[in-house]
């Protein structure tokens, strides 16, 4: 592949994986048959990464890997989220040129609910921090966190470079945090991580405490969490993820800094990402990372024969085939019976969110997400952090909490 | 008198290049840092914003910032604004890899700190493949 008989942009990928290879001091090169793509929105890959992308596909690189795109700006389906006509049409030439050389057009943070689903162990190059951190620590899969361009260089050859959380001893806790509280919903997982990351932005994390029966939305909550306040890669939860059977299994029988979350630490977080003195509510984002049959289920309990504000635009977010499921079994008609808005391909961090702003006149948000309530306000938007069920509430009386 | 200092490292690309040194102690984030339509520094705060990266030996300790950098380069090269060569004191993922994509010939790991040893206006001659800096000194 480096002397270009493939192709430029095949050579090129090479050469940034054996640079990188090199740089981190890598054991060797790993193959890889799984890539989850970020840089698939105009907002992370650009101008420059637009046109670079193009040129490997006007080259006509193909993927070598099985290859998911994570969330564009804008919904393909053709639900208005009220992005200009500027960044549809560029979001149209980031998605073909990425399609052109056989990327799935998925455009979801969660590949692994939609056919992207990694073994115990196996090596993948994926993009996406809430991916990264579920891949890792749930399913036990290893994968650094990948930029577009080495994401982009894994597609074309089906290459990684070994280092970092493709070894073993790399995968060993650093920090203890017992969770001295009866965490139960999703929105509570999410601070529990933040606090946590916020302290220890780079910590690898081994958590005791959490509840046996913990949903897969509480891990995906807490993976996404754990990568807004920090740049965590993995987390441990001794009893629920794979490689953390027994606490020792995690921390490889070393004594660690225990750190202690309690209900005075929880409240604390939820009271510091809940970022809103209006009382009033005019839009409502639930399904960061994207939401699964359990949360859509959930949500067509909550909304079934209520009626969403006409002040309030409540936008649900999943990926598309997640969509089309439940759109045969009756439940997006309930959704929809109640004035929220589905919405596929996108997500509020992944898109220009400024012109949603201005082009719908947002002033004031809420959301059950950590890692959106961490965001939202740098975008420009005052926003609400609590529970489902409070996100709800405020979708149908306009009004946080009354 | 002019003197010669050589710095050892480790280089990416093929490409002998010569030019004059930008050196700066802080790290560089191309995305958003660097205008890649003028090759301006437009960093509010850094110690180069309004200077012009084109044709320089662009010295500075490592990157930071989101992978998107890497891109930055690589239009940087497109439109013919990138510098000239890249020497980094310890270099990092997003640096290397818009090296390779806007084939900018990179030295980083060197022997020497090269942010301590270059000065702005020295005329450095890279040679990535041998992995040596070749700076000569004014005055």
């Amino acid at each position: 592949m480096l002397d270009g008989e493939q192709g430029e942009p095949v050579r090129q990928g090479m050469e940034i994986i054996v640079q990188l290879a090199d740089f981190w001091e890598a054991p060797g090169l790993i193959p890889v048959r799984g890539v989850h793509m970020p840089g698939a929105s105009v907002k992370t890959a650009r101008r420059a990464g637009r046109k670079y992308i193009r040129w490997c596909a006007d080259s006509g690189a193909w993927f070598v890997t099985t290859t998911t795109l994570n969330p564009g700006a804008t919904d393909l389906t053709g639900i208005d989220v009220g992005v200009s006509q500027t960044t549809t049409d560029q979001q149209v030439e980031i998605t073909e040129s990425y399609k052109r050389m056989g990327a799935i057009e998925c455009h979801t943070c969660t590949p692994y609910l939609v056919g992207n689903l990694p073994r115990f162990g196996e090596h993948v190059a994926w993009g996406e921090s809430s991916a990264v951190v579920f891949s890792n620590s749930v399913l036990g899969a290893r994968t650094n966190r990948e930029g577009g361009p080495a994401a982009l260089a894994s597609a074309l050859t089906g290459f990684t470079a070994g280092y970092g959380m493709h070894l073993k001893k790399n995968r060993m806790a650093s920090i203890h945090v017992s969770i001295e509280y009866p965490l139960s919903d999703p929105s509570e997982f999410g601070a529990a991580g933040y606090c946590l990351a916020k302290q220890y932005p780079d910590a690898l994390p081994v958590f005791t405490g959490l509840p046996e029966q913990c949903s897969m939305i509480s891990m995906r909550a807490l993976s996404a969490a754990l990568a807004s306040s920090g740049s965590i890669s993995m987390f441990h939860a001794v009893g629920l993820t794979p490689e953390a059977l027994t606490l020792e299994m995690a921390t490889g029988n070393r004594k660690l800094e225990k750190l202690m979350i309690g209900e005075k630490e929880l409240k604390e977080t939820i009271a510091f990402l809940d970022r809103n003195d209006l009382s009033d509510v005019d839009s409502v984002f639930i399904g960061c990372p994207h939401m699964d049959f359990e949360e859509v289920m959930h949500l067509g309990k909550l909304l079934s024969g209520k009626k969403v504000s006409s002040n309030v635009a409540l936008w649900l977010y999943a990926a598309n085939s997640i969509w089309s499921s439940c759109e045969r079994s009756g439940l997006n008609q309930v959704l929809r019976d109640s004035g929220a808005v589905l919405v596929s391909d996108t997500c509020p961090n992944i898109t220009i969110f400024k012109e949603v702003i201005e082009s719908k006149g947002f002033k004031s948000g809420a959301t059950n997400s950590a890692k959106l309530a961490h965001y939202l306000p740098s975008w420009g938007l005052k926003t609400h952090f609590g529970s489902t069920e409070d996100c709800i509430e405020a979708a149908i009386t306009g009004k946080w909490r009354v | 008198m002019e003197s010669v200092v050589v710095i050892k490292g480790s280089g990416v690309g093929r490409e002998v290049v010569k030019g004059p040194a930008l050196v700066t102690k802080e790290p560089i984030s191309f995305n958003n840092g660097v205008d890649p339509t003028t090759g301006m520094v437009i960093e509010v705060g850094h110690e180069l914003k309004g200077q012009s990266v084109t044709g320089k030996v662009l010295v500075f300790p490592v990157g930071k910032g989101s992978t998107g950098g890497s891109y930055v380069l690589y239009d940087l090269a497109d439109r013919g604004l990138a510098p000239a060569a890249i020497v980094n004191s310890r270099g990092d993922t997003v640096i290397v890899t818009g090296c390779v994509m806007g084939k900018i010939p990179l030295i980083h790991k060197c022997d020497k700190d090269p942010v301590a040893t270059i000065a702005t206006g020295d005329m450095v001659e890279v040679d990535p493949k041998a992995g040596i800096i070749k700076v000569t000194k004014r005055g």
